[in-house]
This record gives structure tokens, C-alpha cells and sequence, in this order.
């Protein structure tokens, strides 16, 4: 009996003990928060601000069949860096502005040219703020481009996530860079970020189809849309629609399903620096200007092939003019030898003087449903 | 092998992910790093060799018990306490560090002391338990985690993401000298099965070690190596790797699960290591506090038929947990651990003396 007294004593101590966790901890509730869902920055227009940041703020909805668009804010402030401008939005907001959520980083692609790290520092060393932010250079500005407001967009949705998150629109020529993604690559010796560029033309919708190569020391290189289809498919292995062949007299457009790229370096002493690029692509013919026959295949495949090998070699050459290396061949040559102290500089001075053999293998499965 | 001297490795493994290895490891990265890893497995696998057949030979004795029987009380009080302040320490690297997870990552808004009470409350009864509900405990959350882990591992491993070049780059120095704290604070990886120290008294079956459990723990251990060393390089690259605080956890964000029911698969990762890191703190002050009671236990705090001393014991320990939280800073952590895990060879080569002296004197 004496036990039980003791452990009834006990449990009514602990349980006075507990009563004042039951005010609750100072864990903020979903109703005191306002979510931040992207984040814009622009260069500063007064004199002497260097940034001009931009919050879009989602505003909360009753439920989603009672509005047909989604309502936005928007806070702009103008500082000397991204944290004291964020801090002082603090100040313009009645509820804690909570990151998490945030997924659009809009940068307006004047801020480029200069050196990104002081930029950069803010995002990777806030924890709360996801390192799978979506990274783009936004045109004509930051904060234009998160005012827009799509006529597609849905209430409860937001269009921008929909095209880099591969789970709504595919295309080649969409490049998806996350923030870890754009600090790696801009970080490493040897290998130069792309980010997606998103045109926010007249306000009511996007073009996300170029992209623009950034390192550090270097000019952006704006890619056209070739280019960037190009980058799309050898780098990230994107895959899909439009691949113009214009050969001895066909025209036809390929969907490729699978694009693998390889390189070796050949590497004779007396002799120009030179890199194997072996590409191979499987697809089919969507579009063709003639009627094309299923047994010559083989014919298509060394047209198309030509063409392609040209396009990519155009490409390589284009940007190894330009000092930017989006593909990584400096960094690969590095990946592929024994460390030294020589191996680094080796990269670079390689790089400039590199001459590209392409290889393109195509192989047509069909020509589609038609002859 | 008993089954529960596995969860202790593959714990031990599994939470050097909250504890400053992986950083300890990546700073090093273009600098011996990865020799010092390759010769850690080596050493590891070693350890748990010797210790486990010197273990074996002693089944139902835990190593109070045979410092008692073999050796004179000048060698057993001092060995006793240095291993119990390594145990602590070990305990209390992790428990700082998981602290500054959770206030960098989860909860950056919280109070550090709130962090640190609500997981020491819980280590609190966890490690007043007796011993054989320690390993329950354990085989529990070991069993319990198998099918995320699994999940999650997979996902980092499979991510789109991983720049291979960049690991491939890693690979590269391999032609560097291996350094010593690397070296050191990788074999901690693999010094789980010291926890025998106090469990073996609980595992009564005759044990035999096999060739097959061995090759075992080499190959978990070097998917842990491989998920501690090259995966945050192949995600956040290899020149400025040295900049990321928590190399693993930025590495482990940048993964994400696009039909998952969270996106953001950190944070499941994060649930994971907070649990196995419970687990590993309650393991390893368990085995401290276990040690200390043999060398003081309190009259004064008899009171009736039960003594209190473990209870201050442990007390104590959180106490010095809580205090040690909330003093130290980032740096300082990273500083102190070297210097613990600088220390490790001491501690190894202790235990086989110690050892030694054991079968020296159950021989005469």
C-alpha cells in the first residue's frame, strides 16, 4: 500500500511541475506567420544602396473554392546588403516572415557581372532558408518578374515553381539551378553555373528558354535558344521535344528520349590539348518535310548527326572563346588525374587551348506513326 | 557475434553524423583525408577484432568485474575513470552537436536551453535504465529506423544532383599522406563495439566471431564513410567544402523528394539522427555511469534499501551537459572534439593494456 502512496505523490509532483508547459512554448503558430514565397533582388536605385530586395508574400485564403487568383504582397526595401534590407522588412510585416517555404530566388541579372559571393552568403548561411531554392536571372528585374501574375496560375499554386520543379512542364530548354547547385558550380575551379533566365513579358506571363552563364571573373554569356537546349541535354540530361535537323534537303524535328555524354582527354606532348566528346542519343522523328522511308534509318541518323556535331561543336568553341566553362571540362581533366600542385593550372591553361573532337552517335528507333 | 553487438557498431556508425566527424573529415578533404579513411577502415575492423575475441573469452563478465578479479585496485580505479570520462565526453560531443543541428536547421527561433533540457530529460531515464533495457532500447530504434534509413540513403545516394566529377575529384588525392586527425576521428566510427566494456556482462550465449560479420561491418563501414566523406563533397563541391559547418546536413538539403509527402527530405534525415544520437548519448553516459558507480558509491545517499548515487550520477552528467551547451561556442566544439579524438589511440591503447593485464593475471 505504502508504495502506491509514494508513486501517487509522485506523479501529482511531476504533474505540478508540468502545469506551467501547459501556457505553451514560444513556438509561433501557422496564424502569426506569413510565408515567403519568393525572394527578389535587384540592384539599388538611391545612391549608395547596393541591393533592392523584394519579398512576395503569399497571403493566406479561405479556402481555395472561394477565390479564383491568388492575392500577393509584396515588401521592397533598398540597403547596403540583402540581411539589413530582410531586417528591416521585419519591421514593415505584423507577423514573422518565415523562409521556409521560399522557393524562388529572383536575381536581376545587373548584379551578375560582379563578384556573387557577398550575395550568395546570406541564402547558404541562413539554415532555415532551403538550399533547394530555384536560382534564376530575372528580366527586366527581380521584382518585376515576381509581381507577375500569370493568367494560367490557379489559386493555391504558384506557376513559377511549376516550370523548374519537373513535376509540371518538361522542356529542354527549361535549366533548373538550385542554390546549392549555383554555389557549387560558381565555387569550383573549373566549371561555370547557368542560371535560367525568366522574362516576365507585359506582366501576365513567363518565358523561361535562356540561359546565361555565370563565373566568376568573367562577363555573363547570355546562351541563345539553341545553346541552351544544348547545355539542357548534355549536362542535365534533359530530354524531349525539338531538335531542328536541316540536312541535304530534310528538315525534320527529333525528340530525343536518352542523351549520354563522355569525354577523354587525349593528351600528346608536342601536340594541341584535345578532348574526345562522344554523345549518343536515342529518339524518334516527330516532324519531316518528306516522306521518309523505315529502312533508311541509318541515312537519317548520319544527317542528323552531322548537323548535331556541328551545333555542338559550335557551341563548345563559343564558349571556350568567352572564357566560361558551363560543361566543366577543367574540372573534369582535374577529376581525372592523380592531384598535384600542377594539376589546377594545368586546367585553365588547357582549357583555353582545347580542341574539341565531337563525336555525335544518333540512333532513330523510328520515324513515328506516318512514312 | 550476438546480434546486439551489430546495433552497437552500426549505431556508432550511424551517429557520427551528429558529431563533428564529418566536418573534422572535410576539412581536410584535399589534405590525407581520404587515405586516413581508407586506413581508419583497416584499424577499425582491427579493434573490433581484438576487442571482441578478448571479450569472448569472458562471456557474462563486464570488464569492472574482471579489473576486480585480475588486477590490483591501483591499475583498476584510474583505467576506470579515464574510461568513464572518455564515454562521457563521447556522449556529450554528441549531444552539443545535435543541439546546434536543431537550432540551426529546425528550430532557429528557440531557446538553446529549451533544446537542450527536452532531449535531456529523456536521456535522463534513458540512461537510469538497467542495462538490459538499454539494449532493448536500442534494438528498437536500430529495427524502427532500418526502413526510412533505408528509404532516405537511397534517395541521397540515387540523387540527380551528386556531381560525380566532383567525387571523382575527391578520389584524385588519394596520392596524399594520410593525417592524423582524420585518421583519428574516423576510426571513432568504428569503436562502437567498445561498448562491451559494460554489456558483455548481458550477453550470456557463448559468442564466436566470424569471418562474415567482419566483412560486414568493413562494408557498412565504408558505405559510411562514403555517405560521410563523399556524398556532401559530390553535392556541395569540392573546392569550398570547408566552408559548410554542417557539410552533411547542407548536404543532405540539397536532396529532395519531388512526390514525397515533405519535399525537403532534411528533415526526415534529421528525425533519423536525432534518434540515433539519442540512442548513441544514452549508450555511451549508460556505459560512464555504469563505470563510475563501480568506483564510488555513496553511503550517504542510502536511504532505506535504495541508494541514490545514480541518480546523482546522472544528474551530474546532464548538469555538465546543460552547462557545457550553453557555454560553448561552434568553434570551441570543433577545437575540443579534435582534441578528444587526438586522444583516441590513448584510450585504445589503454583498453588493450588493460587487457593484457586481465589475461596476464586470469592465466597465473
Amino acid at each position: 500500500m505504502k508504495s502506491i502512496r509514494t508513486a501517487s505523490m509522485l506523479i501529482a509532483l511531476i504533474m505540478i511541475f508540468l502545469l506551467p508547459i501547459l501556457s505553451g512554448c514560444s513556438y509561433k503558430g501557422i496564424d502569426k506567420r506569413s510565408f515567403v514565397v519568393g525572394i527578389g533582388v535587384d540592384p539599388g536605385e538611391e545612391p549608395g544602396k547596393k541591393f533592392k530586395v523584394t519579398l512576395k508574400i503569399a497571403k493566406p485564403i479561405s479556402s481555395l473554392k472561394a477565390v479564383t487568383a491568388n492575392e500577393y504582397a509584396y515588401l521592397t526595401h533598398e540597403s547596403d546588403s540583402v540581411a539589413e534590407a530582410i531586417r528591416y522588412l521585419d519591421t514593415k510585416a505584423d507577423k514573422v516572415l518565415d523562409f521556409s517555404q521560399a522557393k524562388i530566388l529572383a536575381l536581376n541579372p545587373d548584379l551578375l557581372s560582379q563578384e556573387l559571393f557577398d550575395l550568395m552568403d546570406y541564402f547558404v548561411r541562413r539554415g532555415d532558408i532551403q538550399l533547394l531554392l530555384y536560382v534564376l536571372a530575372a528580366k527586366p528585374s527581380a521584382e518585376e518578374v515576381l509581381r507577375v501574375q500569370p493568367t494560367l496560375e490557379a489559386a493555391g499554386e504558384n506557376s513559377l515553381y511549376n516550370y523548374f520543379d519537373e513535376t509540371g512542364t518538361e522542356s529542354p530548354f527549361v535549366t533548373t539551378t538550385f542554390l546549392f547547385e549555383f554555389r557549387r558550380d560558381y565555387d569550383t575551379k573549373g566549371l561555370s553555373t547557368v542560371l535560367p533566365i525568366v522574362n516576365g513579358v507585359d506582366g501576365k506571363n513567363f518565358t523561361v528558354n535562356h540561359g546565361l552563364v555565370l563565373k566568376d571573373g568573367e562577363e555573363p554569356v547570355e546562351l541563345n535558344l539553341l545553346e541552351t537546349k544544348l547545355y539542357n541535354s548534355l549536362k542535365k540530361n534533359a530530354s524531349g521535344f525539338g531538335y531542328q535537323i536541316n540536312n541535304k534537303g530534310y528538315k525534320f524535328t527529333l525528340t530525343f528520349d536518352r542523351i549520354k555524354m563522355k569525354t577523354k582527354f587525349l593528351l600528346k606532348p608536342g601536340e594541341k590539348p584535345r578532348v574526345l566528346v562522344k554523345i549518343k542519343a536515342v529518339g524518334v522523328v516527330n516532324e519531316s518535310n518528306k516522306v521518309l522511308q523505315l529502312n533508311k534509318l541509318n541515312y537519317y541518323n548520319k544527317i542528323s548527326e552531322e548537323e548535331i556535331t556541328e551545333q555542338v561543336k559550335n557551341l563548345f568553341e563559343d564558349l571556350q572563346e568567352k572564357n566560361v566553362d558551363p560543361f566543366g571540362f577543367g574540372l573534369k581533366y582535374r577529376a581525372t588525374r592523380l592531384h598535384t600542385d600542377r594539376v589546377l593550372d594545368d586546367s585553365k591553361a588547357i582549357y583555353s587551348e582545347l580542341e574539341f573532337d565531337v563525336k555525335v552517335v544518333i540512333q532513330l528507333k523510328s520515324v513515328g506513326a506516318l512514312q | 557475434m550476438s546480434r546486439f553487438l551489430y546495433y552497437f557498431i552500426f549505431i556508432n556508425m550511424l551517429a557520427t553524423i551528429t558529431t563533428p566527424v564529418p566536418r573534422l573529415l572535410l576539412l581536410r578533404a584535399g589534405d590525407g583525408a581520404l587515405t586516413a579513411t581508407l586506413l581508419s577502415i583497416v584499424a577499425g575492423v582491427l579493434f573490433t577484432y581484438i576487442t571482441v575475441s578478448f571479450f569472448i573469452q569472458f562471456t557474462g563478465q563486464d570488464i569492472i568485474e574482471l579489473l576486480t578479479e585480475h588486477t590490483s585496485s591501483w591499475i583498476r580505479i584510474p583505467v576506470t575513470l579515464f574510461f568513464t570520462v572518455m564515454w562521457f565526453l563521447a556522449g556529450t560531443i554528441t549531444l552539443v552537436m545535435t543541439v546546434f543541428l536543431l537550432i540551426t536547421f529546425l528550430t532557429p527561433l528557440m531557446s538553446i536551453y529549451t533544446i537542450t533540457l527536452s532531449i535531456l530529460v529523456t536521456v535522463f531515464f534513458g540512461v537510469l535504465l538497467k542495462s538490459k533495457s538499454v539494449l532493448y532500447t536500442l534494438e528498437i530504434v536500430f529495427v524502427l529506423s532500418i526502413p526510412v534509413g533505408t528509404i532516405m540513403f537511397f534517395k541521397l545516394f540515387t540523387s540527380n544532383e551528386l556531381d560525380f566529377d566532383q567525387v571523382r575529384l575527391a578520389l584524385m588525392h588519394i596520392n596524399t599522406l594520410p593525417d592524423y586527425t582524420a585518421f583519428t576521428s574516423s576510426t571513432f566510427m568504428f569503436i562502437g563495439c567498445a561498448n562491451l566494456i559494460v554489456f558483455n556482462k548481458y550477453l550470456k550465449e557463448k559468442q564466436y566471431i566470424s569471418k562474415w560479420s567482419l566483412v560486414m561491418i568493413s562494408i557498412f563501414g565504408v558505405f559510411m564513410i562514403i555517405n560521410s566523406y563523399l556524398i556532401p563533397i559530390g553535392l556541395s563541391g569540392f573546392d569550398q567544402i570547408d566552408q559548410f559547418l554542417f557539410p552533411w546536413t547542407s548536404a543532405a538539403d540539397a536532396v529532395r523528394m519531388k512526390f514525397g509527402f515533405i519535399e525537403r527530405v532534411v528533415f526526415i534525415f534529421m528525425f533519423l539522427f536525432v534518434t540515433t544520437s539519442f540512442v548513441s548519448i544514452i549508450i555511451h553516459w549508460h556505459v560512464a555511469y555504469k563505470l563510475l558507480l563501480s568506483v564510488f558509491r555513496w553511503k550517504f545517499l542510502q536511504i532505506k534499501q535504495k541508494n541514490y548515487t545514480p541518480y546523482l550520477i546522472v544528474l551530474i552528467f546532464c548538469s555538465i551537459g546543460m552547462w557545457v551547451t550553453s557555454q560553448i561556442t561552434q568553434n570551441q566544439l570543433y577545437e575540443y572534439s579534435k582534441y578528444y579524438y587526438n586522444v583516441l589511440p590513448l584510450f585504445v591503447a589503454v583498453l588493450f593494456l588493460s587487457m593484457l593485464a586481465i589475461k596476464k593475471g586470469a592465466a597465473s
